[in-house]
């Protein structure tokens, strides 16, 4: 029995700023994300890549269900566990409600991660969010881009 | 011409010889007659008037055929004849005028009948042959008016409808009437010199209007038309104009049109462009929003991917029934055996008891298989995202410098456009129509006009063939024709003299009258001869006020006749011996009753005017109007040469010792009308009484 799927991921109250930027239907002039679930697994990447947790204290907006997430977003929460948990695999059993509550937890920490560090680019100039994303997106990729792909990625 | 004698033999009232001097005395040129009404002033005025001019009715008075006394027509027996008689002795520039009118009388029926006129006038004692001539070229009958007034008549120059009176009267006194006449003379001359061109030219059977009068019309006619073709040339070389600028108007629309349309393709290339780098970042947008975290967790996949490998080879990884295996089969009521179950028979609890014992590591390995799966698809998506996401990027660039030339060839062709604007051109090309309309008419009457004027130039060569043929043919013809050309030359340029004349005499005339009206009135209203030649007052704005007073009105028209008689004795002082300038220099006035019933303020203004208006003036008025000379006296008591009383013998009194019919003189009470046997007037000088 999968105890995930009831789950809710939390995001912290102080980040909801970010999803009113950048959620399109809050804000059709800086929003480019069609769905809240994006911005989260785009956040819990950038955690993860910057290696920055977070844990949520204290209060918390309105969290997101899990059933919410995209199968293939659920996946990549798999495989941020996998990571995070340095390849113990029970800790993928989703029938076991402390592994199931850790692993709530350890996905919120990486989406607060990322999610702070988005805050911290986009407040000064919310109206040029696209390029901050990108941007943001790029300087991380642009190790690891192949040669013919970099003239995107130069600023 | 001065009045000197007037000799009346039984002329109406007056029984047997009459004599009254008028003749100027050192310098005194007034002369009173003082009468009751119908004892005989206006009679004597009558007199003078019938002595110069003549005629079977008598003017100025009622029973205008009486001219014999009637006590002395009472005697005459059926059919019995008596001669009356009017001698006027007058000088004028110093020439003595006897001029002697008789008229012969027959009783028949009790009524006076004309049976003989005579008239006889001797110049410095030399009988004249044309008497009334003589006397005319003095003073013609159509002038008596201005110097013989009657009564209220004095007015009569202050009605508008007098104006022709006002312009004769300038013609005639100040000598215009002479050009005048001059100018019927030569009209004449040429009315007769053409006739007897005709003649000529008909008894050499030429044509009946004169080849120089058809000249003169051809060439008339040949400058208008020439006049109207180079108006019509002007007329086509502007609707040419007009139709060129249009034309190049309308051309520019055509290029506007293709610059136009050109700029529509590419308002559309624009927004292709535009359109498709919209698509280009919402896919940009799109691929960051959806692939992005994958892209990032390049890492995370490699490493997830090489625990579960690593994993699988060490054969940590649980093997068994697969739960989820188990789970299927029991939702489709099937067993491992193969037998197809109902819930809660032994197949059924068998397959539950299996799932009960198949341990979770059985659903760890699925999760693990569908991360390998998942992973696996996802081995390369950093790459892959960076590839596409910089094909997005070059395609965006390139599609913004698509867009940016378009816009500058856009906005290039916008700038031609909007400086080379041109007009509607519906109204261009409805204007041209009109104008090429325009035109082609003009060119059609242009041509009707050449046509006309071939016509005439061919007409004109005819002519001038005729007239070198008529001048070689005959002098007399020429002779007529010099004639003729100058008589018509001197009609032109008397008229226009004679209108010149008139013209300056009216404006100096006006000006003259009203000075002195104002310095009689002193009132802020204006006496003029205006330019239709009415003798008229205005008062405040040039209102026309004339009418209003018969006072005003009597007093303008005496100024008038004074002007006029001054400006004319002025020009005789000027005038050269050698002029052909017949007629009197000076004239004299005999007025009779000018005071009608005005009050002495205004019996004072006109006596004033009437005392300098003439070298002559002769006053006929009444003991009332006299007033024993309390009102006039003093205003003339300078002037006065003679005062004459008529003293009416009646058999019986009309007025009986009233006052009314007595003048005093030199406080002396004389009766003016004394009982008699005969009726009859007698006439006083009042010295001798």
């Amino acid at each position: 029995m999968n105890l995930l799927s009831s789950k809710r991921l939390k995001k912290a109250k102080d980040k909801d700023i970010v999803f009113e930027i950048l959620d399109i239907k809050k804000n059709k002039k800086t929003g480019f994300f069609h769905k809240m679930t994006e911005i989260y697994a785009f956040a819990v990447a950038l955690g993860i890549k910057s290696k920055k947790t977070e844990p949520i204290i204290g209060g918390n907006g309105d969290p997101i269900a899990v059933d919410l997430f995209s199968e293939e977003q659920q996946r990549y929460f798999d495989t941020v566990i996998l990571f995070h948990e340095a390849g113990d695999i029970t800790k993928l059993n989703k029938e076991n409600e402390e592994n199931i509550n850790r692993y709530v937890k350890t996905i919120e920490a990486y989406a607060n991660g990322g999610l702070a560090i988005i805050k911290d680019k986009l407040v000064v100039h919310p109206e040029d969010s696209f390029n901050i994303i990108t941007r943001l997106v790029h300087e991380e990729l642009k190790e690891v881009i192949p040669d013919e792909a970099k003239g995107a990625f130069e600023w | 011409m001065i009045l000197k004698r007037l000799v009346l033999n039984n002329f109406r009232q007056f029984k047997g010889r009459t004599v009254i001097d008028f003749s100027p005395i050192d310098g005194k040129h007034v002369t009173f007659v003082y009468a009751s009404n119908g004892v005989g002033k206006t009679t004597l005025l009558s007199s003078i008037v019938w002595c110069l001019y003549g005629g079977d009715k008598l003017e100025y008075i009622d029973q205008k055929s009486l001219f014999l006394n009637k006590s002395l027509f009472q005697e005459l027996s059926d059919f019995g004849e008596m001669t009356i008689e009017a001698t006027l002795i007058f000088e004028d520039r110093e020439k003595q005028y006897t001029v002697k009118r008789t008229i012969v009388i027959q009783n028949v029926d009790n009524k006076q009948k004309i049976t003989d006129q005579n008239l006889e006038v001797q110049i410095n004692n030399e009988t004249q042959y044309n008497p009334q001539d003589r006397i005319n070229s003095v003073l013609s009958p159509a002038m008596k008016e201005y110097f013989f007034f009657e009564g209220e008549g004095v007015q009569k120059f202050a009605d508008e409808s007098n104006y022709k009176k006002v312009q004769d009267g300038i013609k005639n006194i100040m000598k215009i009437d002479t050009r005048e006449k001059a100018l019927s003379y030569i009209e004449s001359a040429r009315s007769k010199f053409a006739k007897e061109l005709k003649e000529i030219n008909a008894e050499q059977g030429n044509a009946d209007i004169l080849p120089e009068e058809e000249k003169e019309l051809l060439i008339e006619k040949q400058k208008d038309i020439k006049h109207n073709i180079e108006k019509l040339n002007k007329d086509i070389e502007t609707f040419d104009d007009i139709i060129k600028k249009i034309e190049i108007n309308l051309l520019s629309i055509e290029e506007i049109k293709i610059l136009s349309k050109e700029r529509e393709s590419l308002l559309q290339d624009i927004e292709k462009a535009k359109e498709k780098r919209k698509n280009l970042q919402a896919q940009q947008k799109d691929k960051i929003a959806k692939e992005a975290y994958l892209a990032l967790s390049n890492d995370v996949l490699t490493i997830s991917k090489n625990i579960i490998d690593e994993k699988r080879e060490t054969g940590i990884l649980p093997v068994g029934i697969r739960k989820k295996f188990v789970e299927e089969l029991i939702n489709s009521h099937m067993c491992i055996c193969g037998t197809t179950f109902d819930s809660g028979d032994k197949h059924h609890n068998k397959l539950l008891n299996i799932i009960e014992s198949v341990s979770d590591e059985s659903a760890i390995e699925d999760i693990l298989n569908e991360l390998s799966y998942f992973i696996e698809a996802k081995k390369d998506i950093t790459s892959k995202y960076s590839l596409e996401y910089k094909t997005l990027s070059d395609e965006l660039t390139n599609t913004n410098e698509k867009l940016n030339s378009l816009e500058q060839k856009f906005s290039t062709l916008e700038d031609n456009i909007e400086d080379e604007f041109p007009q509607n051109e519906e109204n261009l090309i409805s204007r041209k129509k009109q104008t090429i309309n325009d035109r082609d008419n003009s060119i059609k009457t242009k041509e009707r006009f050449s046509i006309e004027l071939e016509e005439i130039e061919k007409k004109l060569k005819e002519i001038e063939t005729l007239i070198n043929k008529y001048e070689t043919q005959n002098e007399a013809i020429n002779l007529v024709r010099d004639r003729i050309a100058f008589c018509s030359e001197a009609v032109e340029v008397l008229s226009k003299e004679n209108a010149k004349i008139i013209e300056q005499i009216r404006c100096d005339l006006s000006k003259k009258i009203n000075d002195k009206f104002q310095t009689i009135l002193h009132a802020q209203k204006n006496a003029k001869i205006d330019d239709d030649f009415r003798l008229i007052i205005t008062e405040g704005d040039n209102e026309n006020i004339s009418g209003k007073s018969g006072g005003e009105g009597q007093l303008i028209s005496l100024l008038f006749i004074s002007t006029l008689i001054d400006m004319a004795r002025n020009r005789e002082k000027e005038r050269n011996t050698s002029d052909i300038d017949p007629g009197a220099g000076i004239y004299p006035i005999v007025i009779d009753a000018p005071y009608g019933k005005f009050d002495t303020v205004y019996k004072q203004y006109i006596s004033e005017v009437v005392r300098d208006m003439a070298p002559q003036v002769i006053i006929l008025l009444t003991q009332e109007q006299w007033n024993d000379g309390k009102d006039l006296y003093p205003i003339f008591k300078d002037d006065i040469a003679h005062q004459y009383v008529l003293i009416a013998h009646r058999p019986k009194l009309s007025h009986s010792f009233s006052k009314t019919n007595r003048i005093n003189y030199n406080g002396q009470s004389i009766d003016m009308e004394i009982l008699d046997d005969d009726e009859y007037t007698e006439i006083k000088n009042m010295k001798d009484i």
